[in-house]
């Protein structure tokens, strides 16, 4: 099923363009795939940053890690010992390590983040080439407004391939340009907790409209990890997001689902706003959310 | 140079003293039973040496001093006929050759002319007969002109299976298909797995990948010209096929007293009429076929005036009740022949190119919206060609082509539809084109080809042009209204080519070519999709410029059984493009912005050698090339290797008569994997593994092979039975050889901190089973 997935939301929202591309790939390539051994250079190790200030979150964090061989096949390798802080506004906070999750990093405080803030981390006594001489990365982002969202709907979707349910939306759109992100939890669990889980959307083709029962999402019957069933509670978290962290989503999805050779230009890196080498991401965005429960 | 063009004009209309006595024989020449034109048959004239060959329309002439002379007309598969001619006066004489095949009683055969290849002056040329693309094994039983194409020496595949082809290191978009001189934008059917050339009403392709002749412009790398047939002029005649996934029929007959002929012809696949028997329902409620038709009328006036009309509609529907995607190409072109005088042959044509694409949604459902885009080619030109003497032949003419690109209109019909109906603007530019070009021989020895054209490309509102900052941000814009050409390119294309003819059986060769390319393709991905996006030149992007020197020496053997050449080039391509990371190409306003400029280069040495004989014919081609590009804003300014540089690169076709009514062929393809991007680091968001790439295009696929044969069960040809009939069972990569289509980096879902690389291939062995008949 990780098909139905590659699929979804590729460039063309609903799920009826999803179909189609679906029977396309079953008509047109009953392509086979199977294992290869692959030989991969090495490359030198980079820090990588991936920290989230939430408009509805008390508790903030950054992840330190590097980068390693393609082929490694261990746990991403931890940066611990950094100095890690976070202006926002006016304000400074220290983020400390977390001793419970390795390369975590957390504020001593509880603080709400506030849309219209501007937020600069910076990272500092990390030495990832080796040389014995520590390097400072810095980046930055700035929420945005949250967009309201008015209610959902859940209804079942029917096709050949694969049953399951629609998730709809019904919002106003602002007239401006705006980026969505969309999450799911059934029954107050988080279903999108994965970047290749994640929705995103710009606002490209409804700029300023009443979004009236807007396909979000598609949840398949056939994968436990996604299917509802009547009496289940969905939540959908719709996040306003900055422009760069929408493009580090799209180009995160296209690279981890690899390149297929119709669809897709050639790989390139993953677009980060973090300074220097570093790869990763440095995001602030406001949430709304709404819910329904499954009927049929 | 319009002075040039001035002087020659003059020289024809006043018959100068030095040309006066001359007597000009001329006329057609044709397949004796179809009454089709044959297209660059040679006629030597034996007495001086000299002789000429027949054009695209299969008029030639002659211009000679009175006398006796034998005049030898010869055609590939045809058997020559010696022809002897008291010559007092201006004479027409129309040549009928017998195909080789069907040569029932005895005629002066002569291998004369069999050394075309020697004596032609162009270096990096094909012609492929329609007759030698039929033996080729063909993919699921589709004869088609585009595979064929792809087995010559420096013309590549772009992925498996695809209709889409590189010359010499170029991108598809640089080759300029033209069907009856109309330009079809995109030449495939199901995604590139067939082309949508029907066979059966094809009579010849000749594919230019260097020394692309004067009168053709604006694209790099090759110019294709596929002609479709005129229509039996004799008989009414009936072919056709019944194939594994497509069925063809074709009618061709003489119209008003022998006067006139037609020909129509059509294709249809039929895979959607077996999808309902199959069990997997998401497979058995689609509906998915593609068709063509081709038409073509033409009519003799009188002896110096001939018209054409040629079309073709072509169209893939693919859907179901959820979605559906239509895309398709219309051509039409009318041409006028006209003889000034016996020396002076002039064609006159409108031509008419529209490709179009539509996907979307039923409007019945919630949130229904459309996409259609579409590409349009008018154009009109006049081409002439002087015969001042059996050693001088001119060529000259004038071409305007306007186009109107519809990058995409999304409607969304219904009152509570979220989206807006969005349309991105417009393209609208002007490509003119005038040319003049000459080829001369030297005695026996020596031939030149010289040939200069100039190319004038102008943008014409409505339009909006971005202006961009350095890091390809919109600054602002600026509004042209309607009418207003409001930007320029042109320059001068210069043709050269030179032939050192050592003897009969050796000749050396030299071209040198600059070619101007100012409409391209948005594409970035290496197989073919429907979904093309057109751009033209504008005050952001400068048109694409080409140079290529070629040279190649040329040698038959056996009494010109064996010809074999070996051609090296060099080709310098000024103003490339490519696209910036994660390019965004569909849909966007502001596609300029994603544009990266940069140059490229190619070069390779291509062998060939080809046997005919009576019963096994067969050639081989090798090709050793390199291209590569520079481009300062892509791979940190370091050059990488194109997308399709295969280094290596080989094709053996062969065909065996086994029996008199058995026929065995078999093609086998070899080719460097193409270069990809790996990942040489990784890192982890969120639960998943995130690639790290040092450096574009530096691994390369596994390499490509694949055996293709087939068997043709032919009917009984007798003497009066008019019915023929054969089977042939065609078998596509023969030893089910999983050629990689691609590779993908996977994060086990069982183990999230293991990753592994996954193949993909399309094809394993298919076998095809296809009846063809004529009467």
């Amino acid at each position: 099923m990780r098909r139905i997935t590659e699929y979804k939301n590729r460039f063309i929202p609903g799920p009826g363009m999803l179909v189609l591309f679906f029977a396309a790939g079953a008509v047109l390539f009953p392509a086979c795939t199977e294992r290869i051994d692959i030989k991969l250079d090495s490359t030198y190790t980079r820090l990588v940053v991936y920290g989230e200030i939430t408009s509805d979150s008390l508790r903030h964090t950054v992840k330190l890690t590097s980068t390693a061989d393609y082929f490694s096949n261990t746990p991403a390798p931890v940066i611990s010992g950094a100095t890690v802080e976070l202006r926002a506004g006016d304000e400074l906070y220290l983020l400390n390590p977390d001793p419970e999750n390795p390369g975590q990093y957390k504020p001593d405080v509880a603080f709400r983040g506030k849309p219209g803030t501007r937020y600069i981390l910076q990272i500092s006594n990390v030495d990832i080439d080796g040389n014995g001489e520590t390097e400072v990365y810095e980046a930055e982002t700035t929420m945005p407004e949250a967009v309201a969202v008015d209610s959902i709907r859940v209804i079942p979707f029917q096709t050949p391939f694969f049953n399951g349910h629609q998730v709809l939306l019904f919002a106003q759109d602002p007239g401006s340009q705006q980026f969505y992100n969309y999450k799911i939890l059934r029954n107050g669990e988080l279903l999108t907790d994965t970047l290749i889980e994640f929705i995103s959307q710009s606002d490209e083709l409804f700029n300023g409209n009443y979004l009236y029962a807007l396909p979000v999402t598609f949840l398949n019957d056939d994968d436990p990890d996604e299917s509802v069933k009547t009496g289940d509670f969905v939540t959908l978290e719709m996040s306003s997001i900055p422009e760069e962290y929408y493009y580090f989503i799209s180009d995160a999805r296209s690279e981890i689902f690899g390149s297929v050779p119709i669809f897709s230009g050639p790989p390139a890196n993953v677009r980060s706003n973090i300074s220097g080498d570093a790869l990763g991401f440095f995001v602030a965005y406001s949430v709304s959310r709404a819910s329904a429960f499954v009927f049929f | 140079m319009l002075r040039k063009i001035l002087f020659i004009f003059l020289y024809i209309s006043i018959p100068s003293a030095a040309v006066a006595q001359k007597v000009t024989l001329s006329g057609y020449v044709r397949d004796a039973k179809s009454g089709e034109e044959l297209i660059g048959a040679s006629l030597a004239v034996m007495e001086s040496g000299s002789g000429t060959i027949s054009n695209q329309y299969g008029f030639y002439s002659l211009s000679l001093n009175p006398g006796f002379y034998t005049i030898v007309c010869s055609y590939v598969g045809y058997a020559g006929i010696s022809k002897p001619v008291s010559l007092g006066e201006n004479m027409v004489f129309d040549f009928e050759l017998q195909e080789s095949s069907s040569t029932l009683e005895e005629v002066t055969v002569t291998a004369e002319g069999r050394n075309a290849n020697i004596t032609r002056l162009e270096t990096g040329t094909a012609q492929l007969p329609i007759q030698t693309i039929r033996r080729i094994p063909a993919f699921m039983g589709e004869v088609d002109v585009i595979k064929a194409i792809q087995m010559l020496p420096g013309v590549q595949a772009t992925s498996e299976g695809s209709s889409g082809f590189s010359v010499r290191g170029g991108t598809p978009d640089q080759n300029l298909i033209l069907l009856d001189e109309a330009p079809v934008s995109n030449a495939s059917h199901l995604m590139g797995f067939f082309s949508v050339f029907n066979n059966d009403a094809i009579k010849d392709v000749k594919l230019y990948k260097g020394d692309i002749p004067a009168y053709s412009g604006g694209r790099l790398s090759s110019l294709l010209e596929v002609r479709m047939k005129e229509g039996n002029n004799r008989n009414v005649e009936v072919t056709g096929g019944i194939g594994t996934i497509s069925s063809r029929l074709t009618v061709e007959g003489p119209l008003f007293d022998k006067k006139a002929s037609f020909l129509l012809s059509g294709r249809r696949t039929y895979a959607d009429i077996f999808l309902p028997f199959a069990k997997d329902p998401g497979i058995r409620d689609n509906s998915l076929y593609f068709y063509d038709l081709n038409g073509k009328l033409n009519f003799t006036i009188n002896e110096n005036n001939r018209l054409f009309i040629s079309a073709y509609a072509g169209k893939d529907v693919f859907g179901n009740k959820f979605a559906s995607m239509f895309f398709g190409n219309s051509t039409f072109t009318l041409r006028w022949n006209h003889l000034f005088s016996k020396k002076l042959f002039s064609n006159f044509t409108l031509i008419s190119s529209h490709y179009f694409y539509n996907l979307g949604t039923p409007d019945s459902e919630a949130n229904a919206f459309t996409w259609y885009s579409s590409l349009d080619d008018q154009g009109i030109k006049g081409d002439f060609i002087y015969y001042l003497t059996p050693a001088h032949t001119f060529k000259f003419g004038i071409s305007s082509l306007y186009h109107r690109i519809a990058p995409g209109l999304i409607t969304a019909p219904g009152d509570d539809n979220s989206f807006s109906e969005t349309e991105l603007p417009e393209n609208y530019a002007l490509e003119n084109g005038v040319y003049f070009s000459g080829e001369s021989e030297f005695g026996k020895i020596f031939a030149l080809r010289y040939g200069l054209r100039y190319s004038l490309f102008s943008n014409v509102g409505p339009a909006t042009v971005y202006n961009y900052d350095a890091s390809y941000r919109v600054t602002d814009s600026l509004v042209y209204s309607r009418g207003d050409f409001f930007n320029h390119y042109g320059g001068l294309e210069p043709r050269i080519a030179a032939n050192l003819r050592i003897n009969g059986a050796n000749a050396i060769k030299a071209s040198y070519s600059r070619t101007r390319q100012y409409l391209q393709m948005a594409s970035n991905s290496t197989a073919g999709t429907p979904l093309d996006i057109w751009f033209p030149a504008s005050p952001n992007v400068r048109p694409q410029v080409s140079d290529q020197v070629s040279a190649g020496y040329f040698r038959n053997m056996l009494d010109d059984r064996i010809e074999t050449s070996l051609e090296v080039y060099y080709k310098k391509m000024d103003n490339s493009i490519d696209f910036a990371d994660h390019a965004s190409l569909l849909l966007n306003p502001y596609l300029e912005g994603e544009l990266r400029i940069g140059k490229a280069w190619s070069y390779g040495v291509e062998l060939y050698a080809k046997y005919t004989g009576e019963k096994f014919t067969g050639w081989i081609s090798y090709t050793r090339s390199r291209t590569q590009r520079l481009f300062p804003e892509i791979n940190n300014g370091v050059a990488y290797v194109a997308p399709f540089d295969k280094p290596n690169d080989i094709s053996l076709v062969a065909s065996y008569q086994v029996l008199p009514r058995l026929a065995l062929s078999a093609n086998w393809v070899y080719s460097t994997g193409i270069p990809v991007t790996f990942p040489t680091g990784r890192y982890e968001i969120l639960g998943n593994i995130l690639p790290v790439y040092t450096g574009r295009n530096e691994y390369r696929l596994p390499d490509y092979h694949r055996l293709d044969l087939s068997l043709t069960l032919q009917g009984k040809k007798k003497p009066g039975r008019k019915y023929y009939q054969e089977l042939n069972l065609s078998v596509y990569n023969a030893y089910a050889r999983k050629n990689v289509w691609t590779i993908s980096f996977v994060q086990d879902s069982n183990n999230p901190d293991q990753t592994y690389a996954e193949m993909t291939y399309l094809f394993s062995i298919i076998p095809a089973l296809t009846y063809n008949f004529n009467f």
